[in-house]
């Protein structure tokens, strides 16, 4: 799993690739919860580029929205239609945190 | 499989490689992938006083399906008697592996046999959609 944070002026966006297993979040997961640590803004993740998520990548995902929520910051997730958008929906992650495949229509629902 | 997360990591990339090499689907794929980490991930957050006790893991794949078997020696414990999962909140920490694996797989079946946990999952290699 690798990040990438760009900077916007409404808000921070963390591009995620790569898998969401417990190889990828035992490696880099402390490091998404860095940036959302330090993000003053709202922060978008997109997941457009992840092609695995296990549970343990959702515990992350629900962790982030948690560090988001004590800062009172806005967070949301951006995903491509495809099987990790399903696995997604199957764990009811749209519930916790706000989820859409378009970026504005995101952008609207959290900023 | 020893109960440690690098080991999970190893079985979980072999199996990858096999299942390369087979006609799986992507989707198949994934969900092979899927079954592995969390049944094997359950194995070793649960293992309590059996951590050094192994998992075995039997794949077995044709052109329309694949089954993992996975026995381990541990605590009966049947994953298809896991109640429904609730509602994702905020505070959950659990419960979406099992749920995954139950909603994705094609059928998930337990049985406890010679004091030893049987789980064996089966998915259906559906073909991509156009």
């Amino acid at each position: 799993m690798n990040c990438r944070v760009t900077h916007n002026k409404k808000h921070a966006q963390i591009n995620l690739s790569g898998r969401m297993d417990a190889k990828g979040v035992n490696e880099n997961g402390q490091q998404l919860i860095s940036l959302i640590k330090e993000s003053e803004k709202a922060v978008i993740l997109d997941l457009s580029e992840v092609e695995f998520i296990a549970s343990i990548g959702m515990r992350l995902l629900i962790e982030t929205a948690r560090i988001a929520a004590q800062n009172e910051i806005g967070i949301g997730i951006v995903t491509s239609e495809g099987i990790v958008s399903e696995a997604l929906g199957i764990a009811g992650i749209g519930s916790i945190i706000p989820m859409e495949t378009e970026l504005s229509v995101l952008e609207e629902r959290i900023l | 499989m020893d109960r440690d997360w690098e080991k999970l990591t190893e079985v979980i990339d072999a199996a990858r490689n096999q299942a390369e090499k087979l006609s799986l689907s992507e989707r198949t794929l994934y969900i092979l992938c899927l079954v592995l980490e969390e049944i094997l991930a359950n194995a070793i957050m649960h293992a309590g006083e059996h951590l050094q006790e192994g998992v075995l893991v039997s794949l077995h794949a044709d052109t329309d399906k694949v089954s993992i078997e996975f026995t381990d020696h541990g605590t009966a414990f049947d994953p298809t008697s896991a109640p429904p999962m609730p509602p994702a909140a905020p505070q959950q920490q659990g419960g979406f592996g099992l749920h995954l694996v139950n909603t994705m797989a094609t059928s998930v079946s337990y049985e406890r046999r010679n004091e030893a946990n049987i789980l064996t999952v089966t998915i259906d290699n559906t073909p991509e959609a156009d």
